[in-house]
């Protein structure tokens, strides 16, 4: 009875150790490295080029974070003049590391099959066309803005992200980015 | 006088007491049907298989009928009251076995807290909380389709504990998108404990205890056992297979493994899309008994789902959100596949459990267990735009658990059961932020004391504790260390009284304490999954929860009834409620959701009533019924459980030509409208009520006996509906119809 009070101890204890040191291969690793939030988007840059002056405008989305937490850092009402012409070219960024900001434009025109900008102005006086292509339907990190009279309205920017749905529309699939940004034209 | 009590013992028909017994365990078999054919008369066999039955002077036929066995005819000769012992061989012993460690450690239980093989085996197709949910009071409260996790009572997350094995299964309390990850096919039972039974285990589940009780029966000859089943929604396919033996005298093992496949499901008009799943879990048990008064058992059991996410609930945003809602948008009708694209998760769960039993007199037994459980989860969002094959959202956690427990069988029917547990666990992520890092430590230390006396059985627990929490964040570039201490006593009284043989009545009371866990402090950002930003509460404070419930048994002849009348006073009630106006973001507006804490009554009923009707069918009627009032605002907490009915006609045959031990089931679930909803509380109001119609069919063989075949089918009128309890239910219809088919064959 003894004899086998001890093996039982023993048994039981070198099992605990055994699933111990097992353990000790995944480092409970406290506390964390920072977070590597590759797939965010933190920003959306608008950049305009005036075809006829030449002027280049920049307007920004920043919401460093990401969803939730603190409320954007900067978002900024589009300024444009009326009449006129522009160049308009969108950036997404991640700059979520400020020592590594990431281009995630790039990204989007690697997968332009599955991807589509939309625009939509809103009482704002401004016509938008798309003018790049991923051969069949069209793409919208490149477009060109007309504007008309002085108005004020907004415009919104939505980036859908469409796997195996791209038909040329904007309802299927996922938004990625959707922003309203306050328009002038005076 | 003299004259009348003569005449009266001649025409007297004897008493015969009987103990019915199964063949090999030598315990009780409950609820067995005994008749004497010559008098026409029957009765029903006692929990602890005892009976009384009216016989006769003379020789008397005596007929026994019992689920799981051949019915038995025996010709008796009385000629005065006589005691016997009658044995049945069974068929399902590793079942049986199960059933009868649980009930001798088990005092105030009642029958509908419990889940046997037979139950479990032909359902196992689905997640095992959904399995659950045949118990009245307990429903499944589910993030889509694959994913489900059980409510008891309107309780929910860590207020509901489940133990695998004697082992609190780490890693589904969190959120509620984490499902229950316990393989169905190797469970024998699944036992609701509520009250001082509990707090061996946990002081902190106001909504009960889940016990999930793998087989394991070895013996000299090797057993082996093979489940196939098939389901046509979502082209199911399932394979369960097991052996066991003993392999010396003393050593037995028993190996079992699962592998499970789905595809797409489809609702009565669209396919969803991405619900596939694929699920591979294997458990190994050795259990080792060197001598009468040692044992020791090893249980290890591992668990991997990789689980489809409804693709069309990882919408963008509100705007996406409201379009859905408003119908703007039909779902895509999409098609069948069995891929797994993104949105996705990969989920593994290990188990292993040592324990050693000792005893150490007769009286007095001493219990070890170690547990270790590492659970780890990925979460795959719906696109990534860099690293294409690195999980968003990567979750480890590690649990070790370490348990004594003393049992002391006093004289007169006093039972001492206390004892320490101790946990140790650590989690850690990478990814995109959800949870921080955390580690944690617990002691807690608890007694139970039972007595027994005539009719009345009483206990009487309490279990007091420490909780260490360190929690690490990181914040603006800087390590935050938020350190939480808890300390709390949790108790439990309940009074059992058996009024006569047909009428048993049990009171509880208890008061239960639980901390917030990490995900109600610390949750912060968009829960992908939900589409849904979340808020946690790091000021939140312990839940104390005071609870009371009356039951009420009745069994005579033809009826069944049990009935459990409960109020839950929730001080600090936590949950998440939707909160306005939504958060913008650069994809967009987005529902919000943040954890408050409210003062919350919980009241409701339970009822299982089972009527025998005339040629063998059986009436079951299942009743739950729950109210939630908010005592601190005048609004309606979220996501309470409806009103809930099941009206199921059964009929089973022992014996119909070449069938054996069939049974037929025609169900009627019947599920109310949530009306206890404030308007614009929520960002969709709870959907309709409905009603389905479901049925079941079991048979085994006359001729081949080890063989049974099961066929099931739900929602037979294939109907369209939403369930308030499923969190997708913003995005999707529930499934359609589903037929079941399956066997089960035994070596």
């Amino acid at each position: 009875m003894r004899k086998i009070l001890i093996k039982s101890i023993l048994i039981f204890s070198s099992l605990i150790a055994i699933t111990n040191s097992f353990e000790s291969c995944t480092d409970p690793a406290i506390p964390p490295a920072p977070t590597n939030e590759s797939e965010l988007i933190t920003t959306l840059k608008v950049e305009l080029t005036d075809t006829l002056t030449g002027q280049k405008l920049n307007y920004y989305f920043r919401d460093i974070d990401g969803e939730g937490g603190n409320a954007p850092s900067q978002w900024d009402t589009i300024k444009l003049s009326d009449s006129s012409f522009y160049n308009v070219s969108l950036k997404f960024l991640n700059e979520s590391n400020p020592n590594s900001i990431k281009n995630i434009t790039l990204e989007i025109d690697a997968e332009k099959n599955n991807h589509i900008i939309c625009f939509t102005p809103s009482v704002v006086n401004a016509i938008i066309l798309r003018t790049d292509t991923d051969g069949t339907y069209q793409i919208g990190i490149a477009s060109t803005w007309k504007t008309g009279k002085t108005s004020a309205g907004n415009i919104t920017i939505v980036l859908k992200h469409q796997p195996g749905l791209k038909n040329g529309g904007c309802d299927a699939g996922e938004t990625d980015v959707q922003v309203v940004f306050p328009a002038i034209i005076n | 006088m003299m004259l009348f009590g003569l005449a009266k013992a001649y025409c007297q028909n004897y008493e015969l007491k009987g103990v019915l017994k199964d063949s090999i365990t030598k315990e009780g078999l409950a609820y067995a049907t005994v008749y004497n054919v010559t008098l026409k008369k029957g009765t029903q066999t006692n929990s602890d298989g005892s009976f009384i039955l009216e016989t006769s002077r003379g020789k008397n036929l005596i007929k026994i009928v019992h689920i799981g066995c051949d019915t038995k005819f025996l010709i008796f000769e009385i000629y005065k009251n006589t005691d016997t012992i009658i044995y049945m061989a069974h068929h399902q012993h590793e079942l049986e076995d199960v059933i009868i460690v649980a009930e001798k450690n088990k005092l105030i239980q009642l029958e509908k807290d419990r889940l046997k093989y037979d139950d479990i085996v032909v359902s196992g197709s689905k997640p095992i909380a959904s399995i659950l949910d045949k118990m009245p009071g307990v429903s499944s409260l589910k993030t889509g389709f694959t994913i489900a996790k059980p409510m008891i009572q309107g309780m929910y997350g860590s207020r509901v504990i489940v133990l695998n094995n004697g082992l609190k299964q780490e890693g589904q309390q969190w959120g509620q998108e984490h499902g229950l990850e316990i393989d169905p096919y190797n469970t024998g039972q699944i036992t609701l404990v509520k009250g001082a039974e509990a707090l061996r285990y946990t002081g902190d589940a106001i909504g009960g205890i889940l016990l999930i009780e793998p087989l394991y029966n070895a013996n000299d000859t090797l057993k082996m056992s093979l489940t196939t089943a098939f389901t046509d929604n979502g082209r199911q396919g399932n394979i369960s297979a097991s052996a066991e033996k003993l392999l010396t005298k003393t050593l037995g093992l028993r190996l079992q493994g699962t592998y499970k496949k789905a595809g797409n499901l489809n609702t009565p008009d669209y396919y969803l899309l991405n619900t596939g799943f694929e699920e591979l879990n294997g458990s190994l048990t050795m259990k080792w008994q060197p001598s009468k008064h040692s044992s020791f058992e090893v249980f290890s059991s591992i668990y991997n789902n990789k689980p489809g996410i409804l693709s069309t609930s990882h919408i963008g945003n509100l705007t996406d959100l409201q379009k859905i809602i408003n119908n703007e948008t039909v779902p895509e009708k999409g098609s069948f596949t069995y891929t797994i694209a993104r949105p996705y998760q990969q989920i593994n769960h290990f188990l292993n459990k040592a324990k050693w039993k000792c005893e150490l007199s007769p009286s007095l037994n001493l219990e070890a267990v170690y547990g270790f459980q590492i659970n780890k989860r990925k979460e795959f969002d719906s696109h990534n735009y860099f690293n294409k094959t690195t999980p968003s959202l990567d979750f480890s956690l590690l649990t070790h658990q370490l348990d004594f427990v003393l049992n002391k069988t006093f004289k007169k029917g006093l039972f001492l059961k206390t004892g320490l547990n101790a946990y140790y666990q650590t989690n850690t992520y990478i990814g995109r932020f959800f949870i921080p890092n955390y580690k944690k430590s617990e002691v807690y230390q608890f007694a139970l004391l039972r007595y027994k006396k005539n009719r009345h059985e009483l206990e009487l627990g309490y279990r007091a504790g420490v909780i260490n929490l360190d929690a690490y964040k990181w914040v603006n570039n800087t390590i935050v260390h938020y350190p939480f201490n808890y300390k709390g006593i949790s108790w439990q009284a309940g009074w059992l009284f058996k009024i006569n043989t047909d009428w048993q009545t049990a009171l509880q009371i208890g008061k239960v304490w639980r901390n917030p866990n990490i995900s109600e402090q610390f949750s912060e950002g968009l829960h992908h999954g939900a589409a849904a930003i979340e808020y946690g509460n790091k000021n939140l404070k312990p839940e104390n929860a005071i609870s009371v419930n009356g039951t009420l048994k009745y069994r005579h002849n033809k009826t069944l009834l049990e009935t459990e009348v409960f109020a839950k006073q929730v001080e600090n009630y936590i949950y998440l409620r939707p909160k306005f106006p939504p958060e913008l973001t650069i994809r967009g507006a987005f529902p919000a959701f943040e954890y408050v804490q409210t003062n919350a009554l919980f009241t409701g009923v339970d009822i299982l009533l089972n009527y025998l009707l005339p040629h063998k069918f059986v009436f079951i009627e299942k009743v739950s019924l729950l109210n939630v009032y908010d005592q601190k605002y005048p609004t309606y907490i979220n996501g309470i459980p409806p009103y809930r009915f099941n009206h199921s006609l059964q009929y089973k045959i022992s014996q119909f030509k070449w069938l054996s031990n069939s049974s037929i089931n025609l169900t009627v679930l019947q599920v109310l409208k949530q009306t206890r909803y404030t308007n614009g509380s929520d960002y969709m109001p709870p959907p309709k009520g409905y009603v389905l119609l479901n049925a079941a069919l079991t048979t085994n063989f006359s001729r081949y006996k080890n063989l049974l075949v099961f066929l099931s089918a739900d929602n037979i009128l294939n109907i369209s509906f939403r369930d308030y309890l499923n969190r997708f239910r913003y995005y999707a219809d529930e499934t359609g119809r589903m037929i079941n088919a399956g066997i089960n064959i035994k070596i």
